[in-house]
């Protein structure tokens, strides 16, 4: 109250002023790009108006009839979801048997989990190339679904870890056993319903990285097995409507995941961004 | 198989070491005590770690340390990066992260304390807006970028016909420097509102009652509270802003397809080409650009980890 006191009106105006201005600008910045994209992919000509001349959904239908891009989308969706599956096979009975049994251990798997971070992808995928990949070995695609995995490692670990720090998890589990509950029962009513928020907001992290990701998919997969975002990149230097039609797609399902993301991880505020740039 | 239900001891090592299933079973009569000590739940981890991690970060420093198809032991990788084009990568790498990283810190940061002054819904909405387009990134905004200020983009085509202004060719090009760190300030600038906002909330209102009571003009309690008070998390979101433009490759291939020349591009360059494939000097450089990146991101980790956890 005093603050507000020392401040002449005017000056409050100002600030107001300044404040609002500032925010419509950056709203402006960041969907501008969005808006246009969407208008382009339904545009039917547009290089001589303000506005697109004509409007189609051409573009999509033709993006939709192609079975290399239907290939390419239904791979990146494989790729998403094994990672998911893999990702959390690995970080939940880790974090749970350190978290009921062994908290001394946790420091240690944190460093190994935040690691990959620390390194871009266009390295990790060289690294893991240079290890696993030769020219007759082993499945591209497994090789893809593990470099994801060791990609989304340390928003998994955050996610899953935040989520479990939050109860007591041991205490619950002990007075669980002590009302004498089974293991199953206590998977099932005391630990489940504590990591369900962590493993959503964890596997919907892995979702906005691994499903348009690009570089390690360009150097690990290759030619022979492209993923979407592959595809896209194609497009847009062959056709710019199905260029736009597939980035608009891109967008479409990050938002929603993004949006369950917020919805998940809500007050919390997990919902970090993914690093995929 | 009945040896191994009746006397569980006698041979463990027939056991696959990570198949829960034969574990459960033999355990339960009695355990080895070697095998009780073994943390179980924590080898799936642990192996992933060790096979997909520690083992390529090996291979990866054994290979920038060796000559090419000879195997010998040689530091000359390494000086891939006295080569001019090289040496510029690095340094335009460096350029554009840093660049992009204090615009979208300063920016970001004005941009968050306006969120958190301003009313509840407001800041919903916006913090909304922020969390979905900073996972926006690589391919897809490249190309909207492209549409809004390419050749034939929204703006050009607006400023073009309806003010006669014309940004191609001569006055504007998205496939530039220029262009280049715009799109970066799209992710930038998202990612520093979405870790600042939470920062700028936890100064208390408090302190600045209490600076106003003492007589402190508003300044004055930035200059000695506020701005102290959140120095540490803005260099930590400066620092992780960084390293997030240091590595992305996307991006930056989608615009201008390579002909900036900026480090992952060269290394990816290295890894693809036939002609050109060295995986000793792309080891080589690979390690030196995640040295960088691991200094952005260890200065953001400790920061926030001494201050406060991450965005909670």
């Amino acid at each position: 109250m005093a603050v507000l006191a020392r401040q002449p009106a005017g000056a409050r105006r100002w600030g107001q002023i300044v404040r609002a201005v500032l925010i419509a600008a950056v709203v402006l910045y960041l969907v501008l790009p969005l808006f246009s994209t969407v208008l382009f992919s339904l545009a039917t000509a547009w290089s001589k108006t303000v506005l697109p001349e004509g409007y189609t959904l051409n573009a999509y239908r033709e993006s939709f009839a192609d079975p290399q891009i239907v290939r390419g989308i239904q791979r990146s969706l494989t790729a998403t979801l094994a990672t998911l599956l893999v990702g959390l096979a690995l970080v939940v009975p880790a974090l749970l048997y350190v978290h009921l049994r062994a908290p001394h251990f946790k420091r240690w798997l944190e460093f190994l989990a935040i690691v990959p971070w620390a390194l871009p992808g266009v390295v990790l995928a060289l690294a893991v190339i240079r290890t696993y990949i030769s020219p007759y070995n082993v499945s591209r695609p497994a090789v893809l679904v593990l470099t994801y995995t060791l990609v989304s490692l340390p928003f998994m670990f955050r996610a899953i870890d935040a989520a479990l720090s939050a109860v007591d998890l041991r205490t619950l589990v002990e007075a669980a056993q002590t009302l004498g509950a089974g293991w199953g029962e206590i998977g099932r009513r005391v630990i489940l319903p504590n990591i369900a928020a962590g493993m959503l907001s964890a596997s919907l992290l892995v979702a906005a990285l691994a499903s348009g990701e690009y570089v390690i998919a360009r150097l690990l997969g290759g030619t022979g097995w492209k993923t979407f975002a592959l595809y896209q990149a194609e497009a847009q230097f062959t056709d710019g409507r199905v260029a736009a039609a597939l980035a608009v797609l891109g967008f479409g399902f990050t938002w929603v995941v993004s949006m369950a993301l917020i919805a998940v991880a809500g007050r919390r505020g997990q919902a970090g961004p993914v690093m995929n740039k | 198989m009945t040896q191994q239900s009746l006397s569980p001891s006698s041979q463990p090592i027939t056991l696959a070491p990570h198949d829960p299933i034969t574990l459960d079973r033999v355990r339960r009569p009695r355990a080895p005590r070697w095998l009780s000590a073994l943390p179980l739940p924590l080898l799936p981890f642990l192996i992933f770690c060790v096979l997909l991690e520690i083992v390529p970060v090996i291979v990866l420093i054994r290979d920038s340390l060796r000559v090419q198809g000879l195997g010998a032991f040689t530091f000359a990788n390494y000086q891939v990066i006295a080569d001019p084009l090289f040496a510029r990568a690095l340094g335009n790498s460096i350029l554009i992260s840093l660049g992009t990283a204090v615009l979208g810190a300063v920016v970001g940061g004005l941009v968050a304390a306006a969120i958190v002054s301003g009313s509840e819904r407001g800041r919903r909405l916006s913090l909304g807006l922020v969390a979905v387009t900073s996972n926006f990134g690589g391919i897809p905004l490249s190309f909207a970028f492209i549409a809004l200020l390419g050749t034939n983009g929204f703006i050009t085509l607006l400023l073009r016909e309806s003010f006669g202004v014309r940004l191609y060719p001569g006055t504007f090009s998205l496939y530039s420097w220029t262009g280049l760190t715009m799109v970066y300030f799209y992710f930038q600038l998202p990612l520093m509102i979405l870790i600042f906002t939470p920062a700028i909330a936890r100064l208390k209102p408090v302190w600045r009652e209490a600076a106003a009571t003492l007589g402190a003009p508003d300044w004055y309690y930035w200059w000695r509270v506020g701005l102290r008070v959140m120095a540490a998390p803005f260099i930590a979101a400066l620092a992780l802003l960084f390293a997030n433009a240091l590595g992305a490759y996307a991006t930056a291939y989608a615009l201008v397809g390579g002909n900036l020349n900026i480090l992952p591009i060269q290394i990816g360059r290295y890894i693809e080409g036939d002609l050109n494939y060295d995986p000793g000097k792309a080891s080589a450089l690979s390690l030196i650009l995640a040295v960088f990146m691991a200094v952005g991101i260890s200065i953001a980790y400790t920061l926030t980890q001494r201050s406060q956890k991450w965005l909670s």
